[in-house]
């Protein structure tokens, strides 16, 4: 698998780069007005330290693939890494509309799909999914008025206001 | 010699109708999150931080103890039944509880699990309630000097305990540090790396953070693991307890045992980092080596149980000492509670003895109390907990999500903190791919204000040399300390590296 051969190795050159950048952007820092150490001083240790761990870190990342030995099955995997990515997009998508669509409407969509996404073929039946839809429902505009009345949390009303 | 007295009021405080209610509804629904695997008591304290906000502080306090007891000695329910922590806490719970459930012990390996949940956790409290005084009677002299020696010390333990690797422990501790920059520079009040945007300029909220990184990240990992995880979740067992579920000769035969848990717990808890797994395991090997019987550990006996779960509900109350005495949190759990002094206006530290006693020891009291009510609720409910253990994850993790944005949206009621959790969640599960261990990054990222302030303020009043801080002893010894604890862990990560070259 790819992660388990490169990811040390990659791991590594990524926080490599994250230090060269964080020592770099450090110097475009306003200077402090006291004097004395100033907003840059913090980050460009943390970017040396960083530095000196993320060479260690692509050292090891080279032994690793080399005593990578293959000769695992991906089949189920690929099925499983689809379902994280599409958690991400429908999460995403949850709190990016949040603000237009209104927190319940939002969340109804999410609720949804969300539990479409986790749920085992066999609980995909046509009752499953009407039970998935009205639990969606239901949870969404409990939470809404627990938070909205109970707690004064004001979440967003969107285009049902 | 006010100390009694003290005591004396907060258990006056607590009986009342809220708080009676508040410390069994925290207490069920933390043991609730507990008991079910990839639920924890970090996510239970996150999910309920933000309902504190409209609450009292003696409310709130009382309602976050209780979840946060509940929650570590939940996962001790579904790692007797099922084989499967609840909590990391409960991982050295599996070794010898699951083979009695196994051999038709159930109710004797939960009563057993449950009663000695309690007396790890009431040690630790009696130790947390009189040492922390008297403890932050000396860390109140402190002066930013001492306190970025803590710092140091604090962050030199978390990178060493980390993990198996430690680079990438201390690689993680980095970003959090990194991460932590984000916002208005502490002293110098520059602007740092906000990249233009209003909403960076106070930095990351903690809360938002903690979120994501414990919770979404659970959840997606869920969504990628479901079918190891699905499969194990049936349950036929005889729970019904008579009692405790052992008799008074197997429990006093348990007692050097369950003493020397209970003090490696609390031990464990105080140093910042290493948390309730790491407890329960260490705990259970030295049980295991100082038994007369070494061979029957793992085949299911009361003395497994016993050193993992005494010692890991001792961790509690050794974990509140550093926050409470110093403002330095020692894993997830104390950093979200390090939070809820936030809100309710109070800093975490000595001055809370001198400023809200009354508070200190409201804590302390609550936190005997959900001892108490949660040796009630996991003796007389059990039945109930395992049947919430059979609600289906995949409707119950999308729900807790949709909880979780409303939680981070309510930390300062703007939708940035609700999206921040789907960046912290992508984030700590590619995190997790790559094996970079999410304690030491969250620890790096509340340190690292506390750090930079300290240091910066301890420079001035050195006028800028660093080599001064030596001349204060209670900062030198954090400091070289910190160096040789570095160096050890170092060396016995090599050691155990060229043992394993061996052996393979």
């Amino acid at each position: 698998m790819f992660v388990k051969k490169f990811g040390d190795l990659i791991t590594g050159l990524i926080f490599l780069g994250l230090s060269v950048a964080i020592f770099i952007a450090s110097g475009f820092l306003e200077a402090s007005l006291m004097g004395g150490l100033g907003a840059d001083f913090m980050p460009r240790v943390l970017a040396v330290v960083t530095a000196v761990l993320a060479v260690i870190e692509i050292r090891q990342g080279v032994i690793t693939i080399r005593n990578y030995n293959s000769g695992y099955a991906e089949n189920e995997e690929q099925n499983d890494r689809l379902r994280v990515l599409l958690t991400i997009l429908v999460f995403a998508g949850f709190v990016l509309l949040m603000q237009p669509l209104g927190f319940i409407l939002s969340a109804v969509i999410y609720l949804f799909l969300q539990i479409l996404i986790l749920a085992p073929e066999d609980q995909r039946k046509a009752k499953h999914i009407v039970m998935y839809a009205v639990i969606s429902v239901v949870v969404s505009i409990a939470v809404y008025y627990i938070f909205r009345y109970g707690l004064s949390v004001m979440l967003p009303t969107g285009i049902l206001s | 010699m006010g100390t009694l007295s003290l005591i004396g009021s907060a258990f006056a405080g607590m009986i009342n109708l809220m708080s009676i209610l508040l410390l069994f509804v925290g207490g069920a629904i933390g043991i609730v999150f507990g008991s079910i695997p990839g639920l924890s008591a970090a996510m239970a304290v996150a999910l309920f931080l933000p309902i504190t906000f409209v609450m009292q502080s003696h409310d709130a306090f009382v309602l976050l103890v209780a979840l946060y007891i509940g929650g570590i000695s939940g996962g001790l329910i579904s790692a007797i039944l099922i084989n499967i922590p609840g909590t990391s806490s409960s991982i050295a719970t599996c070794f010898d509880g699951y083979p009695m459930a196994k051999k038709g012990q159930a109710a004797k390996a939960l009563g057993t699990g449950v009663v000695f949940s309690f007396i790890g956790g009431l040690f630790s409290f009696l130790i947390l309630m009189f040492v922390s005084p008297l403890l932050a009677q000396v860390t109140l002299q402190f002066s930013a000097i001492e306190n970025f020696a803590v710092c140091f010390f604090a962050l030199a333990m978390i990178a060493g305990l980390a993990g198996d690797n430690i680079v990438k422990g201390l690689l993680a501790g980095c970003l959090g540090l990194g991460i932590g920059f984000v916002g208005v520079a502490p002293v110098t009040g520059v602007k740092r790396f906000t990249f233009g945007s209003n909403n960076l300029m106070s930095g990351f909220d903690i809360l938002p953070t903690l979120i994501g990184i414990f919770a979404i990240t659970e959840i997606l990992s869920f969504a990628e693991e479901y079918h190891n995880l699905s499969k194990a979740t049936r349950i036929k067992q005889n729970t019904k307890i008579r009692g405790f579920g052992f008799t008074w000769k197997e429990f006093v035969a348990q007692k050097w045992n369950a003493l020397r848990s209970a003090l490696i717990g609390t031990g464990i808890g105080i140093l910042p980092g290493i948390g309730g797994s790491t407890a329960g395991i260490l705990s259970y090997s030295v049980a295991k080596n100082s038994s007369k019987y070494p061979e029957k550990f793992g085949t299911g006996i009361m003395d497994g149980v016993v050193a993992s779960e005494t010692a890991n509900n001792a961790v509690i109350g050794g974990a509140l000492i550093p926050l409470l005495c110093l403002g330095i949190p020692g894993d997830g759990v104390t950093a979200m509670l390090m939070g809820a002094f936030t809100i309710h206006g109070l800093t975490p530290g000595p001055l809370l003895f001198v400023n809200s006693a009354d508070l200190m020891y409201t804590i302390f009291v609550a936190c005997i109390l959900a001892n108490v009510v949660m040796l009630i609720l996991e003796l007389g409910g059990m039945r109930i907990f395992i049947r919430l253990l059979n609600i289906p994850r995949h409707i119950l993790l999308p729900v807790i999500m949709v909880l979780c944005t409303v939680g981070a949206f309510a930390t300062n009621n703007r939708i940035f903190d609700a999206q921040s959790i789907l960046f912290f969640g992508i984030l700590g599960y590619l995190m997790k791919k790559v094996k970079l261990p999410s304690a030491p990054f969250i620890l790096g990222f509340i340190l690292s204000d506390l750090l930079e302030t300290n240091l910066l303020r301890g420079l001035q009043l050195t006028r800028g040399s660093f080599l001064a801080f030596f001349a204060h002893p209670i900062a030198a010894v954090f400091l070289i300390g910190a160096v040789l604890f570095f160096i050890w862990t170092i060396r016995k990560q090599h050691i155990r590296n060229v043992a394993d070259k061996q052996t393979a």
